[in-house]
């Protein structure tokens, strides 16, 4: 065979690119994704919209109220600035590791029902339209992973 | 015949296509990774809109009463219904069927579409009051 040098040569060559795209294909196939996707602010994004959503669908025990406030406990504590009952429900509700701040758009009045300062890094933003008060309530849930502040 | 030159330039092709193939295979398992593991669900935004939209239908049609036709007032709190959930990224499409008026009690049959562009639902949905 002629040139059994050069041969030899390109095989090496053929067997390193081999060897590389194989580890390549490896480390894509079994490394963990967990820091190139975002199913962490996903998770947030939904535990906002739920815990919002069930303060919405809680019933007041006391009948008059619940008529009142349509059967919403959420309602009812936004109609009355109960920010503070907000606050302790949402405290309560969300893992201590999860830090948020809630505003509220409702006609012409923007307003922050708890107001916690917004953090440089990667916020999740729920949401729930809200019906209260003869108004629309458009609330705003921003959740991150941090320090909760009192 | 340059031998050597006809196997460095197969080679060097071989390695070219294996990188694209490569670079192919990395740039997909990077793309389904950053959408693994999401959660798709619409049943909060539909909890919100079977909640909260008949009441504030409701609400419209006392205060339009002869000033407004009923399906008008429909429309003009399904625009905003619809407006408030687009500008937070969720289409939302409201479709009167029929309304009536027996009695004082109102009537609304309606669909409305909702879609995260992921999921799409169609849901129909009677309202009386």
């Amino acid at each position: 065979m002629k040139n059994t040098k050069g041969q030899m040569h390109v095989l090496e060559v053929l067997l390193v690119g081999v060897l590389f795209t194989s580890a390549a294909n490896v480390a894509v196939n079994i490394l963990p994704t967990s820091d190139a996707d975002n199913s962490g602010q996903n998770d947030l994004y939904f535990s906002g919209m739920e815990i919002l959503e069930l303060l919405d669908n809680w019933v007041p025990l006391d009948s008059n109220i619940s008529s009142e406030h349509n059967g919403s406990t959420l309602a009812w504590w936004l109609a009355t600035d109960n920010n503070s009952e907000i606050k302790q429900y949402l405290d309560s509700g969300l893992p201590s590791s999860v830090s948020y701040r809630l505003e509220a758009i409702h006609g012409s009045q923007n307003e922050v029902i708890v107001n916690r300062e917004l953090p440089d890094g990667e916020i999740s933003t729920s949401f729930r339209i809200v019906w209260s008060d003869s108004e629309i309530w458009n609330l705003t849930l921003h959740l991150w992973y941090g320090y909760r502040e009192a | 015949m340059n031998t050597k030159g006809q196997l460095l330039l197969v080679s060097g092709l071989l390695m070219s296509i294996t990188l694209i193939a490569v670079s192919s295979t990395i740039t997909h398992s990077v793309n389904l990774g950053t959408h693994q593991g999401e959660r798709h669900d619409l049943t909060p935004h539909i909890s919100s809109i079977e909640k909260n939209f008949p009441l504030a239908l409701e609400h419209a049609i006392g205060e339009n009463e002869g000033s407004l036709e009923i399906n008008d007032t429909f429309r003009q709190v399904s625009k905003n219904f619809e407006s408030l959930f687009a500008s937070r990224g969720i289409s939302l499409f409201f479709s009167l069927t029929s309304s009536s008026l027996n009695s004082g009690n109102h009537t609304f049959v309606y669909d409305y579409t909702m879609s995260d562009g992921i999921i799409t639902i169609l849901l129909s949905k009677t309202t009386e009051f």
